[in-house]
């Protein structure tokens, strides 16, 4: 957003703003006096709290989040091929509360009042904000695939979330007879995580080739291409000849509906049956952005890339999966790039300073094997003609680089994102 | 035909505005250096095996990225990222992370 679109924006924040001001109790509050809220404590939720304090240790910052531990969504196809336990994906947020200073509640947050500029709690209480930050992640479209819902999910699992339903994705697999059939659904884009299923996939293959060899792995996608495809398809030839099958839509078509009882998936051209069945469906902004209306017809939440403030309600911003930052894709990367510069922009903002341009970075690895991984990657600036972020440079894992060396740094990434995102 | 010219005038005086604002407006060094910890740690101070940024010589980061860029230096991934940036941004990150 720039030239008029921006103006305009500025103008329409402005009167908002006024408005609010009238039937507010208290005016804005400025510099270090001002009060942050952040709700969602994630990747995003975390980095926004932890540089908020490391930008300006006297703001008052407090991160609510109904879960007292993360389940990183992050590393949780790695819980089901068995190489780690659940528990290996918990973040814990006390340091930044004992080093650094942000208040962590633990709460529901239930609703939102922009006017007053309030957050309020499941019991009634209210916290109230000068700037509020959202990282709300996303919510299932359980309304997406005939077939598929909620209740669906407590036996079908989308596994698109880590917790309960890594684990009950991780115990199907295990009961599973050797010479079964693995269906893995992918949704259209934009969803969390692209490469997401496909590193699945090979997790997945990874543990039926040693356990249960005469298996195999069915992807229906959505798409007729997908992330890194050709170092997949590589990979998938060289270490699982055979046992991983990639369905297009350009040959099936999309998924008709799903017969949950009899765990089979009915396309426009054929039907397959699974023994193991991971629906991932399409999915929206957390709940708590869209009920504020935060979100667009889209269901995800529009955002100026300069300070990742709604372009729909003013001193609201909105980071990590839940906003629109196109080009970059929805990970833990991007919402940990985001938080930076939402931080850096806020501290600007309360210090009457126009946010000056971003700068962002997405890296994401994903696993073939314990000792082979790949990546891709992005540099994103704003650009002022395409009025949207831009890729200035990134790209995939080289055909003929040492996946053994990536998978090295991609466990390294794994501690090292962990820290600047939770650590205090 | 008038109408043309003073139209592709026009035009290009929003497009000549537009390249200076975006020339004018680059990221601060800040920004930009903050992205690398979600790799390279908070402020550089990165978990090994990968590299620490913090205190590094200013000319070690400046030789190391200008390498990574001109690909005289084989990465799988810091060739990719170091494309983003010039030369005079690769200094102002290498001081910013000299004094971590």
């Amino acid at each position: 957003m720039s030239g008029i679109n921006r103006r305009k924006f500025l103008k329409l924040a402005g009167t908002l703003g006024a408005l609010g001001l009238a039937a507010c109790t208290t005016a804005p509050r400025k510099g270090s006096k001002a009060k942050v809220v952040i709700v969602g404590g994630g990747y995003g939720g975390s980095t926004a709290a932890k540089y908020l304090k490391l930008f300006n240790p006297l703001l008052d910052v407090t991160l609510v989040e109904k879960m007292k531990h993360y389940y990183s969504c992050a590393g949780s196809n790695e819980v089901i091929s068995g190489w780690h336990d659940l528990d290996w994906l918990l973040r814990s947020r006390d340091g930044l509360q004992t080093k650094l200073g942000v208040k962590l509640v633990k709460a529901k947050a239930v609703e939102i009042d922009p006017q007053n500029r309030l957050v309020i709690l499941k019991d009634g209480s209210e916290l109230p904000y000068d700037r509020l930050v959202l990282s709300p992640g996303v919510d299932m479209r359980f309304d997406a695939i005939d077939g598929y819902d909620l209740k669906t999910s407590k036996f079908i699992p989308h596994a698109w979330k880590a917790g309960k339903q890594t684990t009950l994705l991780l115990n199907q697999l295990r009961a599973m007879r050797n010479g079964g059939v693995v269906i893995i659904t992918a949704p259209a884009s934009p969803y969390r995580c692209p490469p997401g299923p496909y590193e699945r996939a090979s997790l997945i293959a990874n543990y039926l080739k040693q356990t249960k060899p005469r298996s195999k792995i069915i992807i229906i996608d959505a798409k007729t291409q997908f992330s890194k495809q050709e170092l997949f398809l590589k990979g998938w030839q060289d270490l699982y000849p055979g046992m991983i099958e990639w369905i297009s839509s350009a040959k099936e078509g999309q998924i008709d509906h799903i017969n949950p009882t009899k765990l089979l998936v009915v396309t426009e051209f054929n039907s397959h049956r699974a023994d193991v069945l991971n629906v991932i469906p399409p999915q929206k902004a957390g709940w708590l952005a869209r009920k504020t209306e935060l979100a667009d017809h889209t269901r995800w939440c529009p955002v100026d890339p300069h300070s990742f403030e709604s372009t729909l309600i003013p001193n609201i911003h909105i980071i990590g999966d839940a906003c629109i930052a196109t080009p970059m894709p929805k990970s833990a990367f991007s919402a940990n790039s985001q938080a930076k510069i939402c931080a850096a922009a806020i501290v600007d903002l309360l210090n009457d300073r126009q946010p000056g341009p971003p700068s962002l970075i997405n890296h994401c690895y994903s696993f073939l094997a314990p000792d082979y991984a790949i990546s891709i990657n992005g540099v994103y600036e704003y650009s002022g003609t395409e009025r949207q972020l831009v890729a200035t440079a990134g790209g995939v894992t080289p055909m003929n680089a040492d996946r053994q060396l990536e998978a090295k740094f991609a466990k390294s990434w794994r501690d090292n994102i962990s820290a600047d995102s939770f650590g205090g | 035909m008038k109408k043309v010219s003073l139209l592709i005038v026009a035009v290009s005086a929003i497009a000549t505005v537009d390249a200076a604002e975006l020339i004018a407006k680059r990221p601060s060094v800040e920004r930009m250096a903050h992205a690398c910890s979600g790799c390279h740690g908070t402020y550089g101070h990165a978990i090994a095996p990968t590299p620490v940024l913090a205190g590094m010589a200013e000319e070690v980061f400046v030789k190391a990225m200008g390498e990574f860029k001109a690909g005289q230096r084989e990465s799988s991934i810091m060739n990719r990222i170091a494309q983003a940036y010039s030369d005079e941004e690769i200094v102002g990150m290498a001081q910013f992370f000299k004094k971590q």
